[in-house]
């Protein structure tokens, strides 16, 4: 199940995309709700990560959780929001860049 | 392993178990939300830390004390601001005060503004005037005293004073938060409460507990206090011998423009004091005892009863009016006095804020 994933990934780019461009506290709007929609999704990934269970798109989902939290309300705490938002973008990427590591290549010789 | 490599059976129980952990979720976040805004928007603010008070129980010229009872002893800082800027309280004491001058006084705990009011010192002579009001037989916690107890708030007095039964029916210290306190809280917290005391304080362990309770300067509700210009001096229960004696080395001490007499039993025609009074110029005998409003002259010295600022009146035979009153009314009020270099001003208001009766000293 892919499209949880590519919908945090969008919600990351989403909020990346507005902590580079809008001054705070006018991003907070475009963090809060994005983390939010973040939560609910990972925890469906995180969910679907279980079965059949893949220790590192679950650690990934996990930490988007609370990532995600940080990003809805880290801003009003004095957390630089590019921080939880560019994070949530590269969660998404990492499960992917471990399983390619991880498969193994194949032989020239067959 | 991927979704491919599911059964239809453990692909359609996946997909449920990740609609349940959105939905749940959805669900948290629904709860902290509502909880976040109940707690921000909707809980009231925490509670009073103050049992009792504060109240202001000493003014003076260039000085005013405030007392006050506070959970688990919690450390509190008071300040007044007034004209010359902001002082602080030592031991809830202010010193060094402008006379004539109000200050806006701040009660501080954990570093919040909990309490606040507003006290005027005593003015060195009556360009300014001297206002305070009279209250008797109160301290009952009706509906009635509360409405007096607002009324008297709005007017803000320089002082109150209290012609005695300031607790019913007696002054014991379990009932004096409801019966003087709470109903009174407004007034005290911006001018002292200077009692007398009647039978129902003295039946109470001689009266101690209201004496202690309102930081009164003697026993029995026998002292005199002066706020600037103006002395009071308060007898206690009635004008007897030792009470007389009491009342001459008062009204002898100097510096006092304007004296009233303060006593719980109204003072009768061809009792021994009212000569004594007459010499010294007391403005007005101030009295309480009899549940009735009542304006008379006794011994050339206008008396005035102030019974019904919350008990209210009882049977009809213990509540008749005075022979020879110029005016006897049931209805609850307080008198208002208006002290001035031109004279003195005796207002009755009732609880719902008419004026009853008006009377002129010059």
């Amino acid at each position: 199940m892919r499209w949880p994933r590519i919908v945090l990934a969008v919600l990351g780019a989403v909020a990346t995309l507005a902590a580079l461009t809008i001054q705070a506290p006018q991003v907070f709007a475009f963090t809060f709700l994005p983390g939010i929609a973040a939560v609910v999704v990972a925890a469906g990934c995180l969910a679907a990560d279980v079965i059949p269970y893949r220790p590192a798109h679950a650690a990934a989902s996990a930490a988007t959780i609370a990532d995600a939290v940080l990003l809805a309300v880290g801003g009003q705490l004095g957390v630089p929001v590019l921080i939880p938002a560019a994070l949530l973008l590269l969660l998404q990427l990492a499960p992917a860049a471990h399983g390619r590591r991880s498969v193994p290549l194949p032989s020239r010789h067959g | 392993m991927t979704d491919h490599a599911l059964s239809p059976r453990e692909r359609r129980l996946r997909r449920g178990l990740v609609a349940l952990a959105m939905v749940c979720a959805l669900l948290v976040l629904v709860i902290v939300a509502v909880l976040v805004y109940w707690h921000m928007y909707l809980l009231g603010p925490s509670g009073d830390p103050f049992t009792r008070g504060p109240f202001v129980t000493r003014l003076d010229t260039t000085g005013a004390t405030l007392a006050w009872s506070v959970d688990g002893g919690q450390k509190v800082e008071l300040t007044a601001s007034g004209p010359g800027g902001t002082v602080a309280a030592a031991g809830g004491t202010f010193t060094g005060l402008e006379p004539g001058t109000r200050y806006l006084w701040t009660a501080s705990v954990g570093g919040i503004g909990r309490a606040s009011g507003s006290f005027r010192t005593a003015p060195l002579d009556l360009r300014d005037g001297v206002r305070f009001a009279v209250i008797g037989d109160y301290g009952s916690g009706n509906d009635h005293e509360w409405a007096v107890g607002r009324m008297l708030a709005a007017e803000r007095p320089d002082f109150v004073t209290t012609a005695g039964d300031n607790s019913y029916l007696v002054g014991a210290p379990q009932v004096l938060d409801r019966n003087i306190f709470e109903p009174l809280h407004d007034v005290m917290l911006n001018a002292p409460l200077w009692a007398t005391e009647g039978e129902h304080d003295l039946i109470y362990s001689g009266g101690a507990a209201v004496t202690s309770a309102l930081h009164l300067p003697a026993p029995s509700g026998r002292y005199t206090v002066r706020y600037g210009p103006v002395q009071l001096v308060l007898l206690g229960l009635e004008a007897g011998a030792s009470e007389i004696a009491f009342a001459r080395r008062a009204l002898a001490e100097p510096g006092a423009l304007v004296r009233f007499i303060v006593v719980h039993r109204p003072i009768q025609p061809g009792n021994p004091i009212l000569p004594i009074l007459h010499r010294s110029g007391v403005a007005a005998i101030l009295a309480g005892h009899l549940h009735r409003y009542e304006r008379r002259m006794v011994g050339g010295i206008p008396e005035f009863t102030v019974g019904t600022s919350g008990e209210g009146p009882g049977a009809a035979e213990f509540t008749k009016a005075t022979p020879g009153a110029a005016i006897s009314l049931l209805d609850y009020g307080a008198l208002i006095v208006d002290v001035s270099s031109s004279g003195v001003r005796f207002t009755f208001v009732d609880e719902r804020g008419r004026v009853l009766d008006s009377w002129s000293e010059r």
